[in-house]
């Protein structure tokens, strides 16, 4: 392994960071059903992914001020707060859980490269290109991923900017209204599953405070520019398929990924064009499997279930080869995404805040010690 | 360690058995005497002949010692070294030596050694001066704007050459001598106060401590030096122009030079210099972007062209229009080879060319790539062995590689270029996308002297990317690039242009 695999010496501007993040987000949220997204709440989708973005924005501001109030990151909070066997067992359930959101995502891209352009070719066949990436991003560790995501995030960027610019005279203002879809009640609460979108942004507790060259960094600041922008840009995808799509046809589609481009206007060159958005959905999945990867095994050496992470890389490498011989369908990964949506909100919105209010609750200052050390002080 | 002894004749002898007198014929011992104090003395200077100016030895030193006989000096003097020294060898560069080792080393750099009767030290002369290329354009970083030298073989010539454009008392060349065998020089150049000193310490550390037989040229010496000697990417950027070393210098970087050697190799370099030519200060703003933009399609056509061609035809046809994708059926239909072996095919004749032209007779040159290029590829599309498109594409992406400012990057480029046709052959744009995922890795991974080959992304006031890829108007640049980690950050105020108030008033 190379020396800056090596958690303490990860390095990365701020700007990277968020440039991380962004694509983190992009590629889970292209990664879910857009039936789940918008047959939900039927064309009030747009107040639905308001509702899921300040649900996770209060969850996040309140967790990250709080994190990095005093400490570098998430895992110094996990052990300052649960018991050694504990934290042990965390680590072990944020690897599986990195492990399983690789696996699905690798999976529904594949599935997805199988259905419009590899039909020909077995899952596994196809798999093996991200195994690789991540293997190869692996081996080159957490500054390798910081420094091309650098670079990869501003193309990324003004691509779905553009689409949406090429999109605007196909947009169909008719298709928002209602604006509250199936009733107000119904957005708040069967978005609350949709919550995943923003996942990604549990990753950022692990890294955000990191101290680099003394500097603390502006751990608040940071968030609302990545919420900011990702937030923006969820909106525009969501108003491009929404508005240029009828309601219908959005439900039937299987998956965000391809359909976003393909979908986004009835343009010639935007239908000819689709099958190069295999470079940018490859590329945003191969950053963002490789970093999600990476964390997995971070979390068992910074949770000490091991001493050196960079020797389980192989091991998890062979388990999620393996994994890939075992076919599924797109129903399969329907399923799967379905019930993996509920961990994910649960390991990502609800444990950060309990895991906050428990350290919270242990580091309160006790009453009677102070009230002692102010008599003594008086005396 | 032996020394000089006081015996003339045993100091002869030595030198004859340590040099080889019998089988060098290019060595030269001459006996001669000269008059001190009253007595004639024994005396004889060695130098390898080719290697010192002759005119000086004869006009100089011997006739002078001749001319000691008649006219006699009456100033007293401590002993016949600094009489020596004083009356006949009116040169600068004379130093009085005792260990042989360092004298015998000091002839084969090409001194004049002269030894006397009765005196144990000997006295070496610099009269360097041999036959070498005069300064001529640079070969592979030619301009029509601009100076016209690049260096030639003699160190001496170079470091002038430098120095010429950076007229600063700081500017250091260190010498370190290396090889065990044929021992070479190398020079360090830097600015003293402007240069990260951490850098110049690995640099010189990195150098001194090669142990090995010999270093011929900058390109062997970078072999040694460069951290990843496996990587495509050069990490020690070469240049043959001294106008471009001042530049790199006064940007806070250090340059490397090696006697015989008409290529310097500046450090630390990013795939930002990729893009930047020696013209590119002399050159208006506008049209420096133009160019620039050009630079980076020339990149991008030179590396991924020919793979995405190959996977865009095998794999996503839909892409091109219908009416071109329909004739691009047609043309590739008659042709029997596969279509990995058609574009590799194409490309290896594509390398062969290049490397004929290369090597033949400079007439001869443009009748190869005549023959070659026009009248062979003409004929094998007729025969139907290639398709047009593919002689397009290949042709083109070929051109490509040497729109790149620096030759020597296009090396390492051209390799990466086989690695992605191959693996767009095997499965369209998924593999080529993780073919470009790992050159991306490879650039980032790659470090020349601690600073990133891929800088660091900034979009910052004073760390810009953008800015540093497109040049502003040169009174613009107030600030050193980011990635040399130069001790002075600004170049220059913020306004440079002072006569601007002056004219205002």
């Amino acid at each position: 392994m190379k020396k800056n695999s090596n958690f303490k010496n990860i390095s990365y501007t701020n700007f990277e960071f968020i440039s991380l993040l962004i694509i983190c987000v992009f590629a889970i949220f292209l990664g879910n059903f857009p039936e789940q997204i918008v047959s939900i709440c039927g064309s009030g989708s747009i107040m639905g992914v308001l509702v899921v973005c300040f649900v996770a924005y209060f969850i996040y501001r309140f967790t990250i001020k709080k994190v990095f109030e005093n400490e570098y990151d998430f895992y110094e909070i996990i052990r300052k707060t649960y018991p050694q066997w504990l934290q042990k067992v965390i680590g072990v359930i944020l690897y599986l859980f990195c492990m399983m959101v690789v696996y699905i995502m690798i999976n529904n891209i594949v599935i997805n490269l199988k259905s419009t352009t590899y039909r020909l070719s077995e899952t596994y066949e196809l798999a093996i290109y991200f195994l690789l990436a991540i293997f190869f991003m692996a081996r080159s560790g957490f500054n390798a991923i910081f420094r091309i995501a650098g670079y990869i995030a501003i193309f990324m960027v003004i691509y779905f900017v553009l689409l949406f610019v090429l999109s605007i005279p196909f947009l169909d203002i008719t298709n928002f209204f209602p604006l509250f879809g199936n009733g107000f009640k119904n957005i708040f609460l069967d978005n609350l599953t949709n919550l995943k979108i923003f996942s990604s942004f549990f990753f950022l507790l692990f890294f955000g405070g990191t101290i680099f060259k003394g500097k603390p960094r502006a751990m608040l600041k940071n968030f609302h520019k990545i919420f900011g922008i990702s937030s923006a840009v969820l909106l525009l995808i969501v108003i491009l398929f929404l508005g240029s799509l009828p309601l219908e046809l959005i439900t039937s589609r299987n998956s965000l990924i391809f359909d976003i481009s393909r979908l986004a206007s009835f343009s010639t060159t935007s239908i000819k064009l689709a099958p190069a958005m295999i470079f940018i959905f490859s590329i945003i999945t191969y950053i963002t499997t490789s970093f999600i990867f990476l964390v997995g095994c971070m979390s068992l050496e910074r949770l000490k279930v091991i001493k050196d992470y960079s020797k389980v890389i192989i091991l998890s490498m062979a388990l999620l080869t393996l994994s890939f011989f075992y076919k599924i369908t797109s129903i399969d990964l329907r399923n799967y995404i379905h019930y993996f949506g509920y961990i994910s909100n649960i390991l990502c919105f609800v444990f950060p805040v309990i895991t906050v209010f428990f350290y919270l609750l242990k580091k309160r200052p006790k009453s009677k010690k102070f009230l002692l050390k102010e008599v003594k002080t008086n005396e | 360690m032996k020394k000089v002894d006081v015996h003339l004749e045993n100091n002869q002898n030595y030198i004859k058995r340590k040099l080889n007198y019998q089988k060098s014929y290019d060595l030269v011992i001459r006996e001669f005497n000269v008059y001190y104090n009253g007595n004639s003395c024994k005396a004889f200077l060695v130098f390898f002949d080719g290697m010192v100016n002759k005119d000086y030895i004869n006009n100089n030193i011997l006739f002078k010692a001749s001319s000691t006989f008649s006219n006699q000096n009456n100033t007293q003097y401590q002993d016949i070294g600094e009489f020596f020294i004083d009356n006949i060898v009116s040169n600068y560069g004379s130093v009085l030596k005792q260990d042989f080792e360092e004298i015998i080393a000091d002839i084969c750099f090409g001194n004049v050694v002269i030894f006397l009767d009765h005196y144990d030290q000997a006295i070496v002369c610099d009269m360097l001066q041999y036959e070498h290329r005069n300064i001529s354009e640079p070969s592979f970083e030619s301009t029509i704007k601009g100076p016209q030298e690049g260096f030639n073989e003699v160190l001496n010539v170079n470091t002038a050459l430098v120095r010429k454009c950076v007229r600063n008392p700081h500017l250091i060349m260190e010498k370190i001598s290396i090889g065990k065998r044929a021992e070479n020089v190398c020079i360090i150049m830097y600015i003293d106060n402007l240069a990260n000193p951490g850098i110049v310490k690995k640099v010189r550390n990195r150098i001194s401590q090669i142990d090995t037989d010999v270093i011929l040229a900058t390109d062997t010496l970078t072999q040694y030096i460069e951290t990843n000697s496996y990587s495509p990417i050069p990490q020690i950027l070469p240049t043959e122009r001294p106008d471009r070393v001042a530049g790199f210098l006064l940007q806070g970087r250090c340059v490397i030079l090696t006697n015989n050697s008409p290529i310097a190799g500046v450090v630390p370099t990013t795939a930002i210099d990729w893009l930047h030519s020696s013209e590119d200060g002399y050159l208006k703003v506008p049209f420096n972007i133009i160019l620039k933009l050009i630079r980076i399609l020339a990149i991008l056509a030179a590396i991924f062209l020919p793979a995405i061609y190959i996977a865009t035809i095998t794999y996503h046809i839909g892409v091109f229009p219908t009416s071109l994708a329909m004739s691009l059926v047609a043309s590739r239909e008659i042709v029997p080879l596969q279509f990995i072996t058609e574009i590799l095919l194409m490309e290896a004749a594509f390398e062969l060319l290049r490397e004929a032209e290369m090597r033949v007779p400079m007439r001869i040159g443009p009748v190869v790539s005549v023959v070659g290029g026009l009248i062979l590829g003409q004929l094998a599309v007729n025969a139907n062995i290639i398709c047009s498109f593919t002689m397009i594409v290949v042709g083109f992406s070929g051109i490509a590689l040497y729109a790149i400012p620096n030759f020597f990057v296009s090396y390492g480029l051209r390799a990466m270029r086989y690695i992605l046709i191959v693996l767009a052959f095997l499965n369209g744009y998924l593999a080529l996308s993780l073919g470009i995922f790992i050159f991306l890795i490879l650039i980032v991974n790659t470090y020349s002297f601690d600073t990133r080959m891929l800088p660091t992304f900034y979009i910052d006031k004073d760390q810009n990317i953008i800015k540093e890829i497109f040049a502003s108007p040169i009174w613009k640049k107030e600030y050193r690039s980011y990635t040399n980690k130069a001790q002075d950050k600004t170049a220059q105020p913020k306004i440079a242009r002072r006569w601007l108030f002056h004219e205002k008033k």
